[in-house]
Parts: C-alpha cells; sequence; structure tokens
C-alpha cells in the first residue's frame, strides 16, 4: 500500500504551480487518519506571489474498505458547493495516477474544526440540540436535491430499495469468510418484505452520520465523505444516521436530537414524510449495509491486501454491533 | 508462557498506548501524524483483543451448550455451530415454523451479545 512517501511534495507543488500560473511551495504535509476509502492528506500551499491557501487531497488507496466513485463525489461536492449543505470546496479532479500518485482531487481546508470519532462519549455536549437541527435540516436540504445536479444516474421509485439491497447482498456473497447465519437471514427478510416505493429519488449521502461532519461548538462547519453518494431513496440516509452504531452510546441518533426531533427536523427540511414502514425497513438495511462493509474490511486483511488498523478496527468493534443488533432485531420479527 | 494471551495482550495494548503512540504524535514528519493515530488505533484493539481472549472459552461453551438441542453434534465447532443454526433459519423459513426460526434467532442474539459484551466497551 502507498504510504505518505509516495506523495511527495515536490509533485504538489508542480501540480499546483501548472494550476496557478506561478512556482508553488508546498508546506505542513500531513496524511489524516482514519477514513478506510480515500487516504486524505492537508498542506499548505504557497505561491510565489505570496498566494496561500490550505488544501486537502483525497486519493485512492490500493486496498479499500468499499469500492466507490471518486467523480461523483467531486460532482456531489460541486453541486452543493456554495448552497445551505456545508461541504468543502472542491477544485481539481484528477482520475488517473500521474498528479497524485493514484486518481484523487484537491479541495478547500476547513479550518478549525473537529469530527467525532465512533467511541468518543457525548462528543457534541451542551451543543447537541443546535447542531442536531442544523444537520438534520442539511440532510433534508440534500434530498431536496435531484440526482441529475451531481450527474448521478437516476433509479425508479420502486426499484430503489431491492437495487441496492442486491448491490450489498452481491458484495457479501464476494467478501464472506464463515457462516454468517444472522446476516443471511437479514438479507432474505429484507427481500421477502420490500418497503414502499420511494416517495422521491434524490441524492443520497451515502455515508451521512456523526463523525462525518466537521462542527466547532454548536456551528455545522461542512459534511464530508461523499463517496458512497448515489440517486436512491432519502429515507436510506435517515436510517443510516439514526443507526444506534453511530449513537455515541447515547440512545439519541448520532447523539444529537431524540428519534422524534430528528425526524421533525429531516421532515421541514425535505418536505417528506418517514414513512414509519419504509423507515423499518431501511434501519434494517442499515444494519445489514453496515455489516456487509465490516465483512469486507475483514476480507480485506485475512486476503493480504491491507494491514490498516482501520479495517481490523471495522471488523471486530462495528461488526459485533451490527451482527448483534441485527440477531435482536430479527428475534422480535416474524420470517 | 507464564501470561495468558489475555495478559500479554492487555500488556502490549498498555506499552502501544503509552510508550508508542505518544511519541509517534510529537514527531513532526509527514507521515508521523497517521501513524500515531494507527498506533492509538492498535493500542485500542490490543485491549479488545485481550478483553476478548479472557472470555473466549467460556462463551464458546456456553454458546456450544445452549445450541446443543438446536444442532445436536455441530454444535462443538464454532463455525459448524453457525452453519447448522444458518440451515435451521432456513428451513423454519421454508416451513413457516415462527417459532423455530424465532427461537434460533434468539440463540444467535444472545451469543452475539456475549461477543460485544466481551469487548468491553460498555
Amino acid at each position: 500500500m502507498p504510504g505518505c512517501s509516495t506523495l511527495p511534495a515536490e509533485a504538489l507543488a508542480g501540480y499546483l504551480a501548472a494550476q496557478w500560473g506561478e512556482p508553488v511551495a508546498i508546506s505542513g504535509l500531513k496524511r489524516f487518519h482514519g477514513g478506510a476509502s480515500r487516504q486524505t492528506f492537508r498542506f499548505d500551499a504557497i505561491g510565489a506571489s505570496g498566494r496561500r491557501e490550505a488544501l486537502v487531497l483525497r486519493r485512492d488507496p490500493v486496498s479499500s474498505l468499499i469500492e466507490t466513485d471518486r467523480a461523483a463525489e467531486f460532482a456531489a461536492l460541486k453541486a452543493f458547493s456554495g448552497s445551505a449543505v456545508p461541504v468543502p470546496e472542491p477544485l481539481w479532479l484528477e482520475q488517473d495516477a500521474a498528479a497524485f500518485g493514484s486518481p484523487g482531487f484537491l479541495m478547500r481546508e476547513i479550518a478549525g474544526g473537529a469530527a467525532a470519532g465512533l467511541l468518543t462519549p457525548d462528543p457534541y455536549g451542551e451543543h447537541a440540540a443546535t447542531l442536531g437541527r442544523a444537520l438534520f435540516a442539511a440532510l433534508g436540504a440534500i434530498h431536496r436535491m435531484a440526482p441529475v445536479v451531481a450527474g448521478l444516474a437516476p433509479v425508479a421509485a420502486d426499484a430503489a430499495a431491492l437495487n441496492r439491497l442486491a448491490h450489498w447482498h452481491a458484495v457479501f456473497e464476494t467478501d464472506r469468510l464463515r457462516p454468517e447465519p444472522v446476516i443471511d437471514a437479514a438479507f432474505r427478510w429484507l427481500e421477502r418484505h420490500p418497503p414502499p416505493a420511494a416517495q422521491r429519488i434524490a441524492i443520497v449521502h451515502g455515508d451521512f452520520r456523526s463523525g462525518n461532519f466537521l462542527f466547532a461548538g454548536d456551528r455545522l462547519l461542512a459534511i464530508l465523505d461523499w463517496e458512497m453518494v448515489h440517486a436512491g431513496d432519502p429515507l436510506e440516509d435517515l436510517a443510516w444516521v439514526m443507526d444506534p452504531l453511530w449513537s455515541h452510546f447515547s440512545g439519541r441518533p448520532a447523539a444529537l436530537l431524540d428519534r422524534d426531533a430528528a425526524i421533525a427536523t429531516w421532515e421541514a427540511a425535505s418536505g417528506l414524510v418517514a414513512d414509519p414502514q419504509g423507515l423499518r425497513w431501511w434501519q434494517l438495511f442499515a444494519q445489514v449495509m453496515g455489516a456487509t462493509i465490516w465483512v469486507s474490511s475483514a476480507r480485506e486483511i485475512a486476503d493480504g491486501r491491507s494491514h490498516d488498523p482501520v479495517l481490523g478496527f471495522a471488523a471486530t468493534v462495528p461488526y459485533r454491533f451490527h451482527v448483534m443488533s441485527l440477531a435482536q432485531t430479527l428475534a422480535r420479527l416474524a420470517p | 508462557m507464564s501470561l495468558t494471551p489475555a495478559q500479554l495482550l492487555h500488556a502490549l495494548a498498555l506499552a502501544q498506548a503509552v510508550d508508542v503512540a505518544p511519541a509517534l504524535a510529537a514527531d513532526s514528519a509527514v507521515d508521523m501524524s497517521y501513524a500515531a493515530g494507527s498506533a492509538a488505533t492498535i493500542a485500542g484493539l490490543l485491549l479488545f483483543a485481550a478483553n476478548d481472549a479472557a472470555s473466549l472459552l467460556t462463551r464458546e461453551l456456553a454458546a456450544a451448550a445452549a445450541a446443543r438441542g438446536l444442532t445436536g453434534d455441530a454444535s462443538a465447532d464454532r463455525n459448524g455451530r453457525q452453519a447448522a443454526l444458518a440451515s435451521g433459519l432456513a428451513q423454519a423459513e421454508a416451513s413457516g415454523d415462527t417459532t423455530r426460526w424465532q427461537a434460533i434467532m434468539a440463540l444467535l442474539a444472545a451469543e452475539a451479545a456475549a461477543d460485544w459484551a466481551a469487548l468491553g466497551l460498555q
């Protein structure tokens, strides 16, 4: 796996010099820890004229927890840049490896923000309610956006759910390592009990949750990590952000608002209704999708494609959580 | 080895967290913030592995005993037991036997809850 040493500052300096039309120096180059589907670096670019910008590079790793589309991620950032949904401003996308060592893109750094760690208790403290209203309103605003704005192929409203299920089922069957009776049964249950058609096909972030946004105090600074963006049923995002895995052991969606307030805020911002039957299906789907991603991370390690401890963590902590929550949910249902 | 696997893993976790991760975090080289984060994650994983190892045998024996009525001899081995339970769930679905399906799922839920608790996170 290429480390940071395969990203010399000289390469970045040369790339930016061509973009800016002046010599550029690079300082403060650091690789962020965490994030299994992109390698992320920050640095300061300083032009000969004195121009100075703090930038972030996101590029593909050799081994990834999930296969994702960097062009779709870049297009989604473009679509929301300058809108009511705060995102980092995207700058340049490079689809081949020449510029950055692997395909990737540059965007402006959001200064002064933090993202919550999965196991951090009560990460938002006294700002939880204010931040929660901002976050669920931003999610609703995302779901007002038609997929075509971000160049995403549309999907039929009555096919969105089962298409997503088929996608993740195929991933699971490819990556599974051992008998998984709970996950197998969950896939079958979801296939036998499809949800109502989507009320609207919209842009779906795909990984909207605590930990994937930057905040400072009670201010929501940016929604991050758009690599799983796609066209689909907005309930997919709502169910994922409300999954108990992302609750920091608080019992509240994303450790921000209580469930009713979170749903009401999202409904007001999106103009949609959180249909209980549909949301129930997507909440079980969220657990299945999560379990599948964690199984895939185990496969990366078992096959020797990665030794990233983030993947080892995913294959242990979130995996056990989702197998447990799936089994507990299914035990209350009829087959 | 005089240490149990759980004791050894616990000591490694502490060494990683106390000695390695902070030293890496103090270095200003390009890769070091990433390395420090990795070291901290590894420390956490070692601690989880230590906690898991401490109760693994007890949990396996309990899970096998609980499943014996449903899986028979297959319950002795984890993969064999899970495969037998998977087969039992599929059969219960095919025959519409909700009671058996829920019984198997409750057993799997109990085993999964024990596996989660063994990490020592809550």
